[in-house]
């Protein structure tokens, strides 16, 4: 197979991407297999259909020369993003709990203060009319 | 009629419309209509039997479409929905039939994809460089070499620095 031609190769990775049977990680994977395949997995026109596919950013593969690189550091941009994310809002989930809870102690107190008042008012003997001298 | 030499000397009689699903054929019957027979000297008789297979499938099913269409526009819309039925189920069976196709072993599938190029039959090399990126879907960088016998020609040194400059190959 490593033989077939390398327009036919790039024809193979280029078909499969656009089908979304390949993504960025098969082609990494490819890279490593020997020198060949890392030099046709860098081509950028592969890239830029990814970039299109994955971020719908649109690139001139003539223009960039490298466009694995810049896949690379918009997808790293991309997993911090989701990971700060993510922190601020276990950050809120926590914080709404925390008021949570503390709304719950401040109306027991409430509860046990009005009880003790309802306990307190027989015993003060409060007339129902305080009369003006 | 046309006749296709395969390399090793078998003869295939084949409709012109067949023949003409490769680009190339097409353009040498348009250079020159007297041609009848066409020897193609990189491709054997075991795989050009498979292509023309693919060929005459197709022109069959392109053919039948366009008489289901006739069928529609002599019949008039109130009856239509019989032709289109036609044609949808037509469709979904070509594609299962591809599928069923395209389902060989590997040296096969790597000598199709050579043939398909060599003729210039779009659609099957279509079909068939879809089955090549399907089987390297989701494999590891040693399950690749292992399938098409790729020999890893990095020193351990180079090949440490090539997996740093790809981590996403260990995501």
């Amino acid at each position: 197979m490593e033989s077939l031609p390398d327009d036919v190769w790039h024809q193979i990775l280029q078909i499969g991407i656009q089908k979304k049977q390949l993504n960025h990680i098969d082609l990494c994977s490819l890279a490593i297999v020997n020198s060949h395949f890392d030099q046709l997995t860098q081509d950028s026109a592969l890239w830029a259909i990814l970039l299109s596919r994955d971020f719908s950013s649109s690139f001139n593969s003539s223009q960039a020369p490298n466009l694995k690189a810049v896949y690379q550091v918009k997808h790293w941009l991309k997993f911090k993003l989701k990971r700060e994310f993510q922190r601020e809002k276990l950050k809120r989930e926590f914080e709404h709990a925390r008021l949570k809870r503390e709304l719950q102690r401040q109306q027991e107190m409430i509860h046990a203060l009005s009880s003790r008042v309802n306990l307190a008012e027989p015993q003060l003997n409060i007339p129902d009319v305080i009369t003006d001298e | 009629m046309i006749t296709l030499t395969s390399s090793d000397g078998v003869q295939f009689d084949v409709r012109e419309a067949v023949a003409k699903e490769s680009q190339i054929i097409r353009d040498m019957i348009q250079d020159d209509c007297v041609i009848t027979n066409i020897p193609l000297a990189n491709v054997n008789h075991k795989i050009l039997s498979i292509v023309l297979e693919y060929c005459q499938m197709h022109v069959d099913k392109t053919e039948m479409e366009v008489n289901a269409s006739k069928h529609q526009t002599t019949t008039g819309e109130g009856s239509s929905s019989v032709p289109v039925a036609l044609k949808v189920s037509s469709n979904k069976n070509l594609n299962d039939w591809d599928k069923e196709f395209i389902n060989v072993d590997l040296d096969t599938l790597y000598d199709l994809i050579l043939a398909a190029n060599y003729l210039n039959i779009s659609g099957l090399l279509n079909l068939t460089t879809q089955a090549a990126a399907d089987i390297i879907k989701g494999k590891t960088t040693e399950e690749i070499r292992a399938t098409f016998n790729i020999k890893n020609d990095f020193t351990p040194e180079e090949e440490a620095a090539i997996r740093k400059e790809n981590p996403w190959a260990f995501e």
